[in-house]
């Protein structure tokens, strides 16, 4: 069941910028896509074309081959998890999974059984009869889910699912999301900004900056041969050089110099930061520009390092690649 | 509110203050509606009976409840489009629509009633069309029911059109991609949402349309046992001299007044629970 | 029921087809009901407001200039104006004062019954103006209970303009509480404590902090306040004892006038009444909208 988006455009003001701009790209059967990009990016608007909720300016969606347009929201097919859940506030947690059932005129025992199955699936079989509102952030999330999975969607969408949460419940529910989806394998299309989630749970990652497709492709693929400077810094952060470098923060090599001089050549310790097991650094560079880097504790314990130290900085060996435009 | 050191007045500060806000209230609000209830027993019970059942009253009473049955159900449809419209999408006109809905708000009752005389009385644009088909509204009890529509207008659509528009349309659209219709969307899930404020509405809608006097006394053309509804039939009685039939007729007015405020504070009740 | 969605989309599909206002109107909307809900409101909007409105504007276009400003300026309209904007405005002002207090005392303090008189604060919105007419002019006639103890004193209120300016500040007594009270209610109290933190004394942060604060709601509630003394017909039919020239308001003229078949004069007068109307409402609208943009 692949989902394609082929040339998506949406202006919200007339003569404006477009908030989605000639946006194709597609969802593989059975995987998890993530569409990622800063807020703004047009992100939450080509989920909700895909769903049917927002009339695209130009564009086709294509849901197992099918062009959905004219086809009515409602049998499209597709479960949307909204980023305010839009849980039914009137009613209680079972009525809420219940109701794709109920206006699709089920039989009252299917949808019964089918609703328990989903309570036990979310973990929350004794909460049935409570209301959204006597519900924490991460129990409102599952019944989300479930609700959405209730009618056995062709296509999962998931709008930000995690966006409201802690973060500790954050990362337990993405756990949870991956095993879910192991059981379901339904093809799932997530809109997130958080590039760690992005990267930890989906299997394609579709970035998007203003409104356009800005690389494609599996998770590693993306952090190892960023298409663009802008990729690799919104992807685990890099920094970009005058001289058209681009290098990751953990892969800038330091070193103590040979002599412990006043030698101009080498880079000085500017800001120097614990951050768990790894040591955050600003280090200035004879040219004058800043690199962030990022090394273990360990290593700059053994070298000793504190503000105000000279350090050797190799950037040369790892840099992603040279871009040929300054930013 | 919280008490807090700095947001607090002195003792005898806030009682001044208790005790004016009170003494005028009471002045303005609580003496007339007891002086309502004392003036209509005034010469005991049996005397209010009789004078809430004669034949007039009951006239008054019965064309009273024959407008609030029409005019309530026409603005209740009215103010849940009017409020699912301006709500839910965003349309050129949209400001204009939202301010003409309100208008009648702004228009005297008198103004209102004079307008449907000139529109519908005999010498107006309709006058002639009607008359040939012997149609009387104007003077009669349609000319009641459409002035009472008008005034009676915003009511629904005001209480519902806010509430509406807080709660946004992701739950619609939740409805939508589950399955739901248009008509189920409506019925199942928004119509749900906003009952307190749609129940509040029709009843200060009704409250009005049976406590209208302006405009339906400008469109009545005071027939006794016609044309009277229990607000006009009150003024009649008054200007007859019968003080305790009018305080008797007002009564039921008043209770019915009462009875609005006390759904008013349910309703605000049930919003604050949920 | 899945009929009905389609019957009212192609309402909505047949409706934008043939309306050239705007390419936003043809798009296809994504909730249902656009074209039906437009439907009703559009033709009740023209049936029950428009139509009317209108028609009363044609009249009064159909009279002549000079004919027109002789039923605007007589000497009784003129005293019917007098007394009209000179009560309204005194009502208002009486609302604006004790409205305030009001609002401060059922926000801020608490006491038996204030759930109570919370509730009754909107009893002039339900009760109909002619029992509020009926009940103050008992009350205040000479042999009235509250009357009876004003006569002594040389004060009396039914029959007079004092009587049109008490009953209109009844009928205009819950806007001024209804504006500021949320105002009040939303104000951060943090806000008191920074003054008194910085040494105001409570006056003075009343004055400098709390009272800028609510002064927009204050002044809508009073416009409101005005706009609705202005339209008030029924309560001012008991208490006024319609004296021309004397006790009589616009509202009670155009009715005169409508009775003695004038048409031209109650139509010249109400459209006075709705041109001040409109310019009040204007009023109360760029009111809100600013408070809308403090608020945020």
């Amino acid at each position: 069941m692949t989902v394609e988006v082929h040339a998506l455009t949406r202006r919200f003001t007339r003569g404006g910028p477009p908030a989605v701009n000639d946006v194709s790209f597609t969802c593989p059967s059975g995987g998890i896509t993530a569409l990622l990009g800063p807020s703004g990016a047009g992100k939450s608007t080509v989920l909700r074309a895909i769903a049917g909720l927002e009339q695209p300016d130009g564009g086709r969606v294509l849901i197992d081959g099918a062009d959905c347009a004219g086809v009515r929201i409602q049998d499209r097919g597709v479960g949307l998890v909204f980023q305010s859940y839009a849980l039914f506030d009137h009613l209680t947690v079972r009525e809420n999974i219940a109701f794709g059932l109920e206006v699709r005129g089920r039989p009252k025992a299917e949808t019964r059984a089918r609703v328990d199955e989903l309570l036990a699936l979310i973990q929350l079989s004794n909460l049935g009869e409570r209301k959204p509102a006597q519900l924490s952030g991460g129990q409102r999330q599952r019944v989300a889910f479930a609700r959405a999975l209730a009618v056995k969607p062709r296509v999962l969408l998931l709008d930000e699912p995690f966006g409201a949460l802690d973060a500790t419940v954050r990362v337990e529910l993405r756990e949870w999301l991956r095993r879910l989806h192991a059981h379901t394998h339904i093809t799932t299309v997530l809109v997130t900004h958080d590039q760690e989630e992005a990267l930890e749970v989906s299997d394609h990652v579709v970035v998007l900056f203003d409104g356009k497709v800005a690389q494609a492709g599996a998770p590693h693929e993306l952090y190892d041969r960023p298409a663009s400077a802008r990729v690799a810094g919104f992807i685990g952060g890099a920094n970009v050089l005058s001289t058209g470098q681009v290098v990751r923060p953990h892969d800038v090599k330091l070193a103590k110099p040979a002599s412990a001089g006043d030698d101009v050549a080498l880079g000085r310790v500017t800001a120097l930061r614990r951050v768990g097991g790894y040591v955050k650094l600003t280090v200035q560079l004879p040219s004058g520009e800043s690199v962030t880097v990022e090394s273990p504790k360990t290593e700059v314990e053994a070298l000793g390092l504190k503000e105000g130290d000279r350090v050797l900085v190799d950037v040369g060996a790892s840099q992603l690649f040279v871009t040929d435009y300054a930013i | 509110m919280r008490e807090r050191a700095a947001t607090r007045e002195p003792v005898w500060v806030r009682r001044a203050l208790i005790a004016a806000a009170l003494a005028f209230l009471a002045l303005f609000l609580f003496v007339p509606v007891i002086a309502v209830f004392a003036s209509a027993f005034a010469e005991g019970p049996l005397k209010w009976l009789s004078a809430v059942t004669d034949r007039e009253s009951l006239s008054a009473i019965t064309l009273t409840l024959l407008t609030a049955l029409i005019a309530v159900p026409l603005n209740l449809v009215f103010g849940v489009a009017a409020a699912w419209l301006i709500a839910k999408f965003r349309f050129p006109g949209r400001s204009v629509l939202l301010t003409l809905v309100d208008l009648p708000f702004s228009i005297s009752p008198v103004i209102a009633g004079l307008m449907f005389v000139m529109l519908l009385g005999k010498n107006g644009p309709f006058g002639g069309l009607l008359e040939a088909h012997h149609l009387q509204i104007i003077f009669a009890p349609p000319g009641i029911v459409i002035a009472t529509v008008f005034v009676t207008f915003p009511f629904v659509a005001r209480e519902v059109l806010p509430l509406m528009q807080s709660q946004g349309n992701d739950q619609e659209e939740a409805a939508l991609t589950l399955g739901a219709s248009g008509w189920q969307t409506f019925f199942k899930v928004t119509l749900p949402r906003v009952k307190w404020a749609l129940l509040y509405g029709v009843v200060l809608c009704n409250a009005r349309a049976m406590g209208e006097f302006g405009a339906v006394s400008v469109v009545s053309g005071h027939i006794r046992g016609l044309t009277n509804t229990l607000p006009l039939h009150v003024e009649i009685l008054y200007n007859e001299y019968q003080f305790t039939g009018a305080f008797a007729v007002a009564s039921l007015l008043t209770f019915l007044a009462l009875v609005t405020l006390g759904v008013k504070k349910v309703v605000e009740w049930r919003a604050a629970a949920t | 029921m899945r009929n009905d969605g389609a019957v009212a989309r192609r309402e909505t599909v047949a409706i934008a087809q043939k309306s050239s206002l705007s390419p936003f109107l043809r798009r296809r909307r994504v909730l249902p009901g656009f074209g039906l809900s437009l439907a009703i409101t559009g033709l009740a909007l023209t049936v029950v407001v428009l139509l009317p409105l209108t028609g009363l504007f044609v009249k009064t276009f159909s009279l002549s200039g000079a004919e027109l400003w002789e039923k605007v300026s007589d000497a009784r309209a003129l005293a019917a104006y007098r007394l009209s904007f000179g009560a309204a405005l005194g009502a208002a002002l009486v609302n604006a004062v004790f409205g305030l207090l009001v609002a401060w005392v059922l926000v801020r303090y608490r006491f038996p019954g204030r759930a109570l008189i919370d509730a009754l604060v909107d009893l002039p919105f339900a009760l109909p103006t002619a029992v509020a007419g009926l009940t103050l002019t008992a009350l205040y006639a000479k042999n009235g209970p509250l009357g009876r103890v004003l006569e002594p004193l040389g004060v009396q209120v039914a029959f007079t303009a004092l009587g049109v300016a008490v009953a209109l500040t009844f009928v205009g007594l819950p806007f001024v509480v209804r504006t500021v009270q949320p105002v009040l209610e939303e104000l951060d109290p943090s806000l008191e404590e920074a003054a008194a933190t910085l040494g105001a004394s409570r006056l003075t942060t009343f004055r400098r902090v709390v009272f800028p604060a609510i002064f927009p709601a204050l002044l809508t509630g009073f416009t409101l306040a005005f706009a609705r003394a202005l339209g008030e017909y029924g309560s001012i039919v008991f208490i006024s004892g319609n004296l021309p020239g004397k006790t009589e308001i616009v509202p009670l003229l155009i009715v005169t006038r409508l009775e003695q078949y004038d048409y031209a004069g109650a139509t010249a007068l109400a459209v006075v009444m709705l041109a001040t109307s409109f310019v009040l409402l204007f009023v109360v609208n760029v009111l809100q909208r600013k408070m809308l943009v403090q608020r945020a």
